[in-house]
């Protein structure tokens, strides 16, 4: 049982977290025949028979799409066998348990620990929960704006049949440390999985048919290490799948693309209030106000508590009713309040009283937070 | 019923109170790194990482969700994201946590504020 890693071993762990955020960030051409290898390998590691047929596509966004077409060609097609079940869970789970338990059972949970934080979660943040976020939500969204409803279910199902390849690098990461760095030689089960995060992007296995995907062109992030691009796609695939973010937020591609044109009513009226928040960051605060009209009607002198506001909105035969306010995280916020209050019938004519509604509090008992995060 | 306004992390005010009300509540949904306080579409939930949470169900305004906890032992408010709202550490004790809402002047109603 390792209890205490050494001093060369933890210094070892920037050296993990820029391997994998290197290969987890990598873009441009998927190593197709090294990417064949790899997966026959895990097909072999995983007790499962050899796959024979192997197609490449150019993102997620065209692969969902494709492998769907491959289906309905398979099933319909006399020549043509059935379309393989997904082996995704497989390929994964057979291997990551076992490799999983011995790791645990190997060290001690100080070290798991450790490690965990120090190499997974670096990894991960940067790879994991803002690039392959973005890229996942990014697909969903796609299917449901462009695939009708006839073919949605399968072309959904064939996303959620993808496993990561690259961007699975922040928890490949964790065992690939242990494997070098602590003699854990079980975690040699995943090599065939490190092999395929090297050289292709997503992938998704079948019984007897891999599909392979290509990795991005581009990648963008900020010094937070998450999406961003402020003249362009934060990241862009060969097939033109492109996710426009600013700063780990995903924004319609014409808020970054033609700024100039895009017109302020739209962002206040997106639900998202990041999104909204980060609209108008990008048009920036004083043309939100201009175009649309502002008038303050309170102004609390406390940037937590905020301003209401009012604003002229196409569309409505009144002004709006806003609270201004700063956030520490998402930076000015502007949400919408009623004129009364629904708690206690009392109009809404301050920014305390607009954040007493906003909680559902009658605006006597209302207390703001000292502290906000 | 006492209550302290503990803080606010992004669109979730914590407040400490002495008891629970007594009132209708369901199940809330967990992942392994806690209880979903606040959901996010893009998956960087609000988590509280241990105790008993559940929902109300009566008695909420039109938009809103409000949470109940019992917290046996100290727990932690957490963001999963890149580059989370700040946590915060919370002792053991009975908590509640509104998720604040917004207006929608175009359908004229209420709506969760979503993150």
């Amino acid at each position: 049982m390792i209890t205490k890693l050494t001093t060369e071993q933890i210094d070892k762990f920037p050296a993990y977290v820029d391997k994998w955020t290197k290969i987890g960030l990598d873009t441009g051409d998927c190593d197709i025949e090294k990417s064949k290898d790899a997966a026959i390998q895990a097909y072999q590691m995983a007790g499962l028979k050899e796959p024979e047929h192997f197609y490449i596509f150019d993102s997620p966004l065209s692969a969902s799409i494709g492998v769907a077409f491959l289906k309905d060609i398979f099933s319909s097609e006399k020549n043509f066998d059935e379309f393989g079940a997904s082996v995704r869970d497989s390929v994964r789970a057979s291997v990551g348990a076992s490799v999983w338990a011995s790791v645990w059972a190997s060290v001690g949970a100080s070290v798991w620990a450790s490690v965990w934080a120090s190499v997974r979660d670096s990894v991960g943040a940067s790879v994991g929960a803002s690039v392959r976020d973005s890229v996942g939500a990014s697909v969903g969204a796609s299917v449901r704006a462009s695939v009708g409803d006839s073919v949605r279910a399968s072309v959904g199902a064939s996303v959620r049949e993808m496993r990561y390849g690259q961007h699975d690098a922040g928890w490949l990461s964790f065992y690939d440390y242990f494997n070098n760095e602590c003699n854990l030689s079980d975690c040699e089960k995943l090599n065939p999985l490190n092999d395929i995060a090297k050289h292709c992007g997503w992938w998704s296995p079948y019984e007897n048919i891999v599909v392979f995907q290509h990795k991005p062109d581009i990648v963008n992030l900020d010094n937070n290490s998450v999406v961003h691009c402020e003249d362009g796609p934060a990241i862009k695939y060969r097939d033109g799948f492109a996710i426009h973010a600013w700063h780990g937020v995903t924004v319609p591609s014409h808020w970054i693309e033609d700024t100039e044109n895009v017109d302020p009513s739209e962002i206040i009226k997106v639900e998202n209030v990041e999104q909204r928040a980060a609209g108008a960051a990008i048009i920036g605060w004083p043309r939100m106000l201009k175009v649309l009209k502002s008038k303050t009607v309170n102004d609390s002198g406390n940037s937590d508590i905020g301003q209401l506001i009012e604003l002229t909105l196409p569309g409505l035969s009144e002004p709006g009713r806003f609270l201004k306010a700063e956030c520490p995280r998402n930076g000015i916020i502007v949400e919408g309040v009623p004129y009364i209050s629904d708690i206690d019938n009392l109009p809404i004519d301050t920014a305390l009283a607009a954040q007493a509604w906003r909680i559902g509090d009658p605006q006597s008992e209302y207390t703001q937070p000292t502290k906000r995060t | 019923m006492t209550k302290e306004i503990i803080g606010a992390q992004g669109e979730v005010t914590i407040i400490k109170v002495s008891a629970l009300p007594d009132v209708k509540t369901k199940a809330v949904e967990r992942t392994d790194k806690g209880f979903i306080i606040s959901h996010s579409e893009s998956g960087h939930h609000h988590l509280l990482t241990g105790g008993n949470v559940m929902e109300r169900v009566e008695n909420v305004p039109q938009g809103m969700r409000i949470l109940h906890a019992i917290l046996d032992n100290p727990q932690q408010l957490i963001q999963d994201a890149p580059v989370p709202h700040k946590g915060y550490n919370l002792p053991a004790g009975f908590y509640e946590f509104r998720i604040s809402r917004e207006f929608d002047p175009f359908s004229e109603q209420a709506r969760i504020v979503a993150d």
